[in-house]
């Protein structure tokens, strides 16, 4: 049975390869899942029944990884003192997210609320869960940063360097992204009403399953974007450039494409939802 | 449809209770040190049967703790059978836990009003 679980074992972690702490990190759970298992046993479960039970209430290795990534997380639980003036309270999170970023950190569920961290360098930086309402990101470094579940309305993202970041079920309204950078971006299960997103590069950048009414994309190229079961209603593609864009699930017969510019492809495949094309020029 | 409500109920208790994790088991620890399953089993106990901490959660927990120096470990030396890890809880982690009952209790107080 050690081997079976040890086994087990061996699966979940799997996927994360020979990270440091591995052997330490099975030898432990080794020894509780056995622990449990020869207690399960001796209150009269078969082998089968105690072995299914031992590692369906493992739960998920991810949680642990979470716990174990080289560095441990910065202390982002704990509040953001108030500083005596906003220029010092500004370089006090500065560098602590310098400091973050250099250890590949995370500071997740930070509450952040209004504070100024333009200019930064927050590459690959975790948001996720953290209260970012109204903060400004103006010209920071974030590619491939992650807001999982984070509120950021009205948060600025000016100038901004967003390549392959994610925006997962995160609160983006009125968020402000003009002349950002959203190469392989992703906005997936967020509301981005009210969203600003003029003069933004959208190279590569996935809209999935947002409601994007409303929103305009006027005058803008879009290249290789991906609207995948998301709202487009009223959504405004005015003299815009469509190339390469896929609409998937998104119902764009509301949208308004008037005297925008695509290839041939997402042309043929606007027309195969019934949106109104008229005043559309085929590139 | 009752089936349903009671899976929502445990679903979102499960996820109340985790968020106190850290709390638990350093209350489980205030009585003396324990090993890995001792604590599953405990919190098992303790709840009635009700809640079930699961490995992963519990351990994530343990090395967030371990790095915040709210506890410590070391290995037993169990004579027969595999050896086990045990954890002790530091004055830091006593302190933690104080603070932490004491924010849950003003919280328990608030919801009771509000809920």
């Amino acid at each position: 049975m050690e081997q079976k679980l040890h086994t087990f074992l061996e699966q979940a972690f799997a996927p994360y390869g020979n990270f440091p702490a591995r052997a330490e990190v099975t030898k432990e759970l080794l020894s509780n899942l056995q622990d449990k298992y020869t207690d399960l046993k001796r209150q009269g479960l078969s082998d089968d029944d105690a072995y299914r039970a031992t590692v369906e209430s493992f739960g998920d290795a991810a949680e642990i990884m979470e716990q174990l990534s080289p560095a441990q997380p910065v202390k982002a639980e704990r509040p953001v003192q108030p500083a005596a003036d906003g220029g010092t309270l500004r370089q006090i999170m500065k560098e602590a997210f310098r400091q973050a970023k250099h250890s590949s950190s995370r500071f997740a569920s930070t509450d952040l609320r209004q504070t100024d961290l333009s200019d930064s360098d927050l590459a690959a930086a975790d948001f996720s869960f953290s209260a970012l309402q109204g903060a400004t990101f103006d010209a920071s470094d974030l590619t491939g940063a992650v807001f999982t579940a984070a509120a950021l309305t009205g948060a600025r993202f000016e100038e901004a360097n967003l390549a392959g970041a994610s925006f997962i079920a995160s609160d983006v309204q009125e968020g402000r992204f003009a002349n950002a950078n959203l190469t392989d971006a992703t906005f997936k299960a967020s509301a981005l009403k009210g969203a600003n997103f003029t003069g933004a590069a959208l190279r590569g950048t996935t809209f999935m399953e947002s409601d994007l009414s409303g929103l305009s994309f006027d005058n803008q190229t879009l290249t290789g974007v991906t609207f995948e079961r998301s709202s487009l209603k009223r959504t405004s593609f005015k003299n815009a450039k469509l190339m390469d864009v896929t609409f998937r699930h998104s119902d764009p017969k509301e949208a308004v494409f008037e005297g925008a510019t695509m290839d041939k492809v997402t042309y043929a495949m606007l027309k195969n939802t019934k949106a109104d094309l008229s005043g559309v020029t085929i590139a | 449809m009752l089936y349903t409500a009671i899976m929502i109920d445990k679903h979102i208790t499960s996820d109340l209770l985790r968020g106190h994790t850290d709390t638990i088991i350093l209350g489980l620890l205030m009585s003396g040190d324990k090993y890995g399953y001792e604590i599953t089993k405990l919190v098992y106990e303790k709840s009635d049967q009700t809640y079930q901490l699961n490995e992963a959660t519990m351990y994530s927990s343990l090395k967030r703790l371990e790095h915040d120096s709210r506890i410590t470990s070391y290995w037993g030396d169990e004579t027969q059978g595999g050896r086990r890890k045990y954890y002790r809880i530091t004055e830091d982690g006593r302190t933690a836990y104080r603070v932490n009952k004491h924010n849950w209790d003003a919280a328990k107080r608030i919801l009771e009003h509000l809920l």
